[in-house]
Parts: C-alpha cells; structure tokens; sequence
C-alpha cells in the first residue's frame, strides 16, 4: 500500500513539472505563463507547418539539407534548450562558478576582452556565459529551477525572453498567436539560436559596428558574415513567409519590413547573381505585360508605353552581358564564417527533437 | 481504515483533480487559440484619393474591434523616416524596430485596399515608386515599396513607367532579396 502511495504521488508531481517543457526545451519559473503559451504555439506552428516552396540560400547558411518543419524546430533544439523569463537576473546569487576547467586554446572574438558586462541585447546567455567563462578563466553556470546548467559551449543553449518579444508594437497581426506573430517571433529566436554557434574568432557570431552612412551607424547592430544572426533571422523568416498560406497582405508585408531591415544590415552584401536573375524575371514580366496593353491602348498611352519598352529591352540587354560576367566580376562579398560550436554540449538528433515534439503534442 | 491511509487518499485525490483542472485549462486555451487563429480582417472601404503622396483610407482595426468608417489620409511622413532613428537605444535597434514594422503594415494595408477597389490602384502604384525614391524613408521600407511596385504591376495589370525610377542600387539589390 506504501509503495502504491508513493508511486501515486510521484506520477502526479512528474506530470505536473512536465507541463513546462514542450519539444525539447525548458522554461524557466521567471517565464510568465502567456509567454510560454505562445512559444509553444510557435514551435507547434514551426514543427506543423506544410514547406512546399524551400528557400535555397537558407537551405545553405544553416546547413539544413531538408528544409522543412522538423528539421528547422531541430536547428533550433540544438541551439537553445533552456529558456528564462526577463525578470531572471544573472546575479552574484544566480550565477555558478566552478574553478579548474579547461576551455578550448581557442582565441576569443575580436574586441571581446574589452567588454565589461553582458548587455542585454545579448539574450543568448549561454553564449555570454561561455565567452565571459573563458575570458574569466572560469566555468560559469546557472541554476535552472534547481538543475545546474554549466555553460561548456556556446551551444549551451540558454535564453533569455524579454517582454519585447511579446509587446503589441512588435505584433503584426492583432491576435497574438497568429501564424504571422509566431513567424514573427521564429525570425528572432532563429537569430538569438545562431549566437549559439561558432568558434574562436567567430564564437556567438557577435555583431559588428554599423558603418558610417548606415541608418544605425555607431550601433553594435550590424555584420560583416554572409552566415550571421541577421542573415539567418531573415532567411529563416523568408523560408516561413514563403510558404505561410494564411497570412494576410498586410502581415506579409510587415513581416517583410523586417526581412529587409535584418538584409540591410548585412555590409557589403553582393550577391550580383541573384539579384540579376531577379530582375531579368521582373523585366520580362513587365515586358509581356505592357505588350499585351499595348491593341487597346489609347495613342497617348501607346506612346508612353513603347518609350518603356524600349528602356525595358535596353535593360534586359545590359542585365544578359552582367550575367555573363558575372564571374569575372569583382565585388566585395561577406565572409562564412565557421558555425560550428566549440567546447563540450550533446547534439540533439532529428529523430530525439521529433520524438519530443511528438510526446508533447500530444499532451 | 488507519487514519495514515486516509491522508494518503486525501493527498492523492486532490494532487489528481488539481491535474486534470489544470489539464482542462490549458486545453481550452488551445481551442480558444485555434478558434482565433484566423487572422484574415476585413479591410474597410477606403475613400477618395487626394494627391500622389497620400493615399486614403480607412482607420485600421485593431484588437478585432469593429473598424469605424473614419477617414485616414497616409501620407509619406506616415512611413518610417530616418529621422526617427535618431531618438533609439542600441537595445532598441538589436531588432527590427516597431516603426519600421508598422511602416510594413502600412504599405500590406494599402496593397490590401487597392486589391479590392481597383480605381485605387493606380494611384497605389504611384505612392509606392514614391516611396521607395524618397530618400527620407528608412531603406528596408523603401526596399519593400520597390518590391511591391514591381510585382503589382503585373497583378493589376497598370502601366507605371519604373525604369527611370529613382531608385538607388542598394534599395534595388535589397528589394531583390524580399520574398
């Protein structure tokens, strides 16, 4: 009777601690319950949603060679599995220190040893964590509702959510957990997640200072790599956008105001063949379109709009000898950075990430 | 029955019901999400347009409340404006900042509005080349009024010369990366 007792409880303790871990993350007590329902919702949304168009240059920066639900929600597994509210502070009380380890003989990123605290535009703890263990000569960790979460990589995987995330300014759709608000949200988390990656120089892909010029000149909120956290939140976002069926014009729209503000952020970034082939597609399609305007139209407007044909053609021609020297053509390209993590952290299969997200869809 | 075994029960049975309240709850908070999901708002009717650089239309819904039929003019200064950066924090700018997201919305409202009433369209058309030559607007949203105007033309099939727009290469090469 003892033992059925004893058995009775613990099953009903288990089961109540489990409801804050959803397809292989963990959310800390700080994290306030609407706030993790709807992070829920968006790792559901992610896992689910149907990719029937799959965006090649994100196919490429995150290495992903399927480009679909369950291995975008295991890019991000494997990148951050511990999530903390806003109110959690990295404090003398909070922090755990353990003397004696040995990081990597790895340099740290450029202008690092400079930095006297983590700010908390870096939300990515585990990547502050492990940088400022390294630079300190100390293994930092946290306590995570009584388990000890020692950051040994970058891939530590520990977040911090703000209040930001969340906020109606931010919202591009007036339900909170809309289709559009969780790729809304996706697109940052997939930006905090890159900050989980890299080595040496490139550890937590820091940002770089926006240049001269720039609309956030002097601001830490540029970079320089082909392969950052910018270029990621915006190609995951556009792979999301692409191929979400129920969202509106306008939330397409604003989703798309934050493509190219993360885009713009990237310096030098010249990916000519691209944006040739881009305009070579559009060109002709105006071109069929206004031939065909072309009957009916009055003598007024037929004028104006042989002069555009004419330019069109002029363009299209200019476009085909770009293409042609494309390879001979210099320009200034951002370097890839090397993503992959240094230190000790435990890789997180598709097949494990599909089992948990499984397990908890179904709770 | 011992007094001990009746605790135990006690304890058992409240633990169990506190489970399955607190399952119910967050089941029908999945339902209510799920019922809400549908976020296609129906755009209000929009009036007469009143020059090249404004576009009218009716005061947004927001909150699923009721949009009321009060007139809105959009003007370029509505859009996100360099200036504007000027006041933000480097918090504020590690992500996008909500002007510039609002700025998104605004051009989404004006497509949306266009779409349904095809006398506006035109119109439509010439605000968003503006837009994207005005070098006071913040460049994503430049990059995405570029964007917009090359594929509208084709879907309302309006004439619109673009070739001699001025446009910059650099909010032309963004436009290009724009799903």
């Amino acid at each position: 009777m003892k033992l059925l007792t004893t058995l009775a409880l613990a099953s009903t303790l288990t089961s109540a601690f489990a409801a804050q871990e959803f397809g292989g993350m963990k959310f800390h007590s700080s994290v306030p319950q609407d706030q993790i329902y709807s992070l829920k919702n968006d790792l559901r949304y992610l896992y689910k949603h149907a990719t029937t168009k799959s965006d090649s240059e994100f196919s490429k920066v995150s290495e992903l060679k399927v480009v679909d639900g369950p291995n975008m929600h295991n890019w991000l597994v494997n990148r951050f599995k511990y999530i903390v509210g806003e109110s959690f502070e990295l404090s003398d009380s909070s922090v755990l220190v353990k003397a004696g380890y040995k990081f990597p003989s790895t340099p740290l990123p450029a202008g690092f040893e400079a930095v006297q605290e983590v700010k908390t535009v870096m939300t990515n703890i585990g990547g502050a964590l492990y940088l400022m263990g390294k630079r300190e000569n100390v293994l930092l960790g946290i306590n995570f509702d009584g388990e000890k979460i020692f950051a040994t990589s970058p891939r530590t995987g520990l977040l911090q959510v703000g209040e930001g995330l969340f906020l109606k300014d931010f919202q591009v759709a007036p339900n909170a957990n809309a289709p559009a608000n969780s790729i809304s949200r996706l697109g940052t988390l997939f930006h905090e997640a890159r900050h989980s990656d890299g080595n040496g120089r490139s550890t937590g892909f820091t940002h770089d200072i926006c240049p001269e010029l720039h609309p956030y000149q002097g601001h830490a909120a540029c970079e320089k790599s082909a392969n950052g956290s910018y270029t990621i939140g915006a190609l995951s976002q556009r792979q999301l956008i692409q191929n979400c069926t129920s969202c509106t014009q306008q939330e397409k729209s604003a989703l798309t105001a934050k493509v190219a503000d993360s885009f713009h952020r990237i310096i030098n970034y010249d990916s000519r063949k691209e944006d040739i082939t881009y305009y070579i597609v559009n060109f002709k399609e105006l071109k069929a379109t206004y031939e065909k305007m072309l009957p009916t139209a009055s003598e007024e407007n037929k004028k104006a709009i042989q002069a555009e044909l004419v330019k069109i053609n002029e363009a299209l021609t200019i476009l085909a000898q770009m293409d042609a020297k494309l390879e001979s053509t210099k320009g200034v390209k951002p370097s890839i950075l090397n993503a992959a993590p240094e230190g000790i952290w435990t890789p997180v299969s598709l097949s494990t990430s599909r089992a948990q997200m499984e397990r908890s869809l179904k709770k | 029955m011992n007094r001990k075994l009746k605790i135990s029960i006690f304890i058992i049975t409240t633990l169990v019901l506190g489970v399955v309240i607190f399952g119910k709850k967050q089941t029908q908070e999945v339902i209510n999400s799920e019922k809400n999901v549908d976020t296609k708002v129906e755009q209000p009717e929009v009036s007469e347009l009143i020059e090249s650089s404004k576009v009218v239309v009716n005061k947004p819904t927001i909150n699923n409340e009721e949009s009321k039929n009060v007139d809105l003019v959009i003007e370029m200064k509505d859009l996100p404006m360099l200036n504007d950066i000027n006041t933000l924090t480097e918090e504020d700018l590690h992500h996008t900042p909500a002007f510039v997201v609002e700025g998104g919305m605004l051009v989404g409202r004006l497509i949306a509005d266009a779409d349904k009433n095809p006398r506006k369209r035109e119109e439509t058309l010439k605000f968003l080349k503006s837009c994207a030559e005005n070098s006071e607007v913040v460049p994503a949203i430049r990059a995405l009024c570029w964007n917009k105007t090359l594929r509208q033309i084709p879907e309302w099939n309006v004439f619109l010369p673009v070739m001699d727009a001025n446009v910059p290469q650099n909010i032309k090469d963004l436009a290009a990366k724009l799903p």
